[in-house]
C-alpha cells in the first residue's frame, strides 16, 4: 500500500472513531506511523471532517416539519388508522393546482345544497327527493359509511388498476370505472358489501390535493329501481347528506356515488363529467 | 412488519431531522427539502409493511429519499474521471478552525454547491457517518465509486468553503457588530 492508496482508504472513513478492525484501515494507519506526510494529512483531514460534520448536523429542521409529517400521515394512513368519516381532518400542505381545481369545481359548488333543505330546482330537487326514496343509493352509502364502515377492506391496495382487476375477478365481474383524476389517485382499498340483495363495492381514494378520502360506492344498475336502471347516463348530481358531500352519476352498467368530507369544489373537480 | 401509529411516531421522531438535513443537502433549500422528507415518510407508510427487517428502516428511508430526489431531477449528469493524484494536488487549503467559525447553514450552502453525484455520498458521510459500504448500499453504487466520489466531493467542498471563507473575509462588518465579535 502506498501513500495515495492509504489516503483513499482513510479518506473514506466517516467522522468518528476509525474502524481499526478493518484490515485495510489498519494497514493504512500503520503506514501513517512511518510516513509523516500521510500522518499530517490524516490529522488535518479528520479534523476538517469532524468540524464539517458537526456544523452540518447543527442545522435544525423547520419547527413544524415533524407535526406536518405526523398530521400528513392521515393522507396515506394504514387501514386501521384511516380517518373516520364524521370528523373534518386537518388539511395537508396546500398545493397550487388545488386552486386551479377550485375554479373548475365552482360549477359543482353551484349545485351543492343541503339535501334536505327543501330546494326544488333541477338537480338538487332530485337529490332532495331521493332522500325519501327507499333504496336510494346515495343515502344508503352515507349511512353505511357513517354507521357501519369499519375500514375492514376485503382488498387493501394502493393501486386502482389492481382494484379494478380484483373487482373484475369477483363473482359479479364488476367493471368499475371512475373519472381520470380519481383513477390515477392512490387508494386505501376495496370492500364488497350487500345492499338490497345486490353486491355493492366501496373503493376509498386519497385526494391528491388535500389527502382527504373520497369514497366511491358502486352497484350494478340492475339493483336500482326501474326508472334509474333504464335512465341514460348522467352527469354527477351533487348533494350534501349529513356530514358528507356527495355526487351521484351513472356510467355504463353501473351507478356510482362519491362521498367525502373534502370541500365540495374539490369533490366536484374529481368527478366532473368531462373526466368520466 | 406491521406499521402502527406508534411505529410511525417513533420512526418520524428518530429520522425526520437527519432525513431533512440530507434532503436539504440535495435540494439546497428548505421547502423542497421539507417536501422530500414528508414524501419519504409517506412512502414508508405505504411500503413499510414490505420491510421485514426493522433494522433496515434507516437505510430504506435514506435510499427512498434519494430515489425520490432523483425522480424529481431526472437528468443525466456526466462528470469527469479524475486520478487520485490529480484530486489530492487540487486540494484547497482550508483551515478546519476557520470552518468552525462558520454558521452551519453556510457549510450546508457549500455542500449544496458540490456536484450532485458527489454530494449525495458526501452528505451521508458527514451527516450520518455512513460507512462507504452503507453509502454504496443506500445509493446503489459500487463501493469503489463511493470512495472516489467521497474523495472528489471533499475536494469540491473544500473549494466551495474556501470561496465562502474568502467572501466572509471581504465582508464589510458594521463597526458595532465587529466590536461585539
Amino acid at each position: 500500500m502506498n501513500r495515495t492508496q492509504a489516503q483513499f482508504i482513510l479518506g473514506a472513513c466517516p467522522p468518528g472513531p476509525l474502524p481499526t478492525h478493518d484490515p485495510q484501515v489498519a494497514e493504512a494507519l500503520g503506514l501513517a506511523e512511518t510516513d509523516g506526510v500521510l500522518a499530517s494529512w490524516l490529522a488535518e483531514t479528520r479534523s476538517f471532517d469532524a468540524v464539517v460534520a458537526q456544523k452540518l448536523r447543527s442545522i435544525e429542521p423547520p419547527a413544524d416539519l415533524k407535526d406536518a409529517i405526523l398530521a400528513g400521515r392521515r393522507r396515506l394512513a394504514p387501514v386501521h388508522a384511516m380517518p373516520g368519516p364524521p370528523q373534518k381532518q386537518k388539511r395537508g400542505r396546500p398545493f397550487l393546482w388545488a386552486l386551479a381545481a377550485m375554479g373548475v369545481g365552482m360549477l359543482g359548488v353551484a349545485v351543492f345544497r343541503e339535501a334536505d333543505d327543501g330546494e326544488a330546482d333541477g338537480q338538487v330537487a332530485e337529490a332532495s327527493a331521493a332522500q325519501d326514496v327507499p333504496g336510494d343509493l346515495r343515502k344508503a352509502a352515507a349511512k353505511f359509511l357513517s354507521e357501519q364502515w369499519k375500514h375492514d377492506f376485503d382488498y387493501p391496495e394502493s393501486s386502482f388498476p389492481k382494484i379494478q382487476q380484483w373487482a373484475a375477478e369477483q363473482p359479479d365481474h364488476a367493471r368499475i370505472e371512475v373519472p381520470a383524476d380519481l383513477a390515477t389517485s392512490q387508494t386505501y382499498g376495496c370492500k364488497v358489501f350487500e345492499w338490497q340483495g345486490h353486491r355493492a363495492m366501496l373503493v376509498c381514494f386519497i385526494a391528491k390535493d388535500d389527502g382527504q378520502v373520497i369514497h366511491i360506492v358502486s352497484v350494478d344498475r340492475s339493483a336500482l329501481p326501474d326508472a334509474e336502471r333504464t335512465a341514460p347516463e348522467q352527469a354527477p348530481i351533487f348533494a350534501q347528506v349529513g356530514p358528507w358531500n356527495t355526487a351521484a352519476w351513472s356510467h355504463g352498467t353501473r351507478r356510482y356515488v362519491a362521498l367525502s368530507t373534502t370541500a365540495p369544489e374539490t369533490l366536484a373537480g374529481y368527478v366532473r363529467p368531462q373526466r368520466l | 412488519m406491521d406499521v402502527t401509529e406508534q411505529d410511525m411516531d417513533a420512526v418520524v421522531a428518530e429520522f425526520y431531522a437527519p432525513l431533512y438535513r440530507f434532503a436539504l443537502s440535495l435540494t439546497g433549500s428548505v421547502a423542497p427539502a421539507s417536501d422530500l422528507t414528508q414524501e419519504t415518510f409517506y412512502r414508508w407508510l405505504q411500503h413499510g409493511t414490505e420491510l421485514r427487517d426493522p433494522t433496515k428502516v434507516k437505510a430504506w428511508l435514506f435510499t427512498t429519499l434519494y430515489r425520490e430526489f432523483l425522480r424529481g431531477n431526472r437528468r443525466t449528469i456526466r462528470f469527469p474521471h479524475h486520478d487520485l493524484e490529480e484530486v489530492e494536488s487540487e486540494l484547497p487549503v482550508v483551515d478546519p478552525a476557520d470552518v468552525g467559525h462558520l454558521d452551519g447553514r453556510l457549510v450546508m450552502q457549500a455542500l449544496a454547491q458540490v456536484e450532485e453525484n458527489y454530494r449525495a455520498p458526501l452528505s451521508l458521510f458527514y451527516l450520518e457517518s455512513f460507512s462507504y459500504s452503507e453509502i454504496a448500499e443506500a445509493l446503489g453504487i459500487p463501493i469503489g465509486t463511493v470512495m472516489s466520489r467521497l474523495s472528489r466531493g471533499r475536494v469540491e467542498l473544500r473549494r466551495h468553503l474556501a470561496a465562502l471563507l474568502s467572501e466572509e473575509d471581504r465582508k464589510v462588518i458594521p463597526f458595532f457588530q465587529a466590536k461585539a465579535r
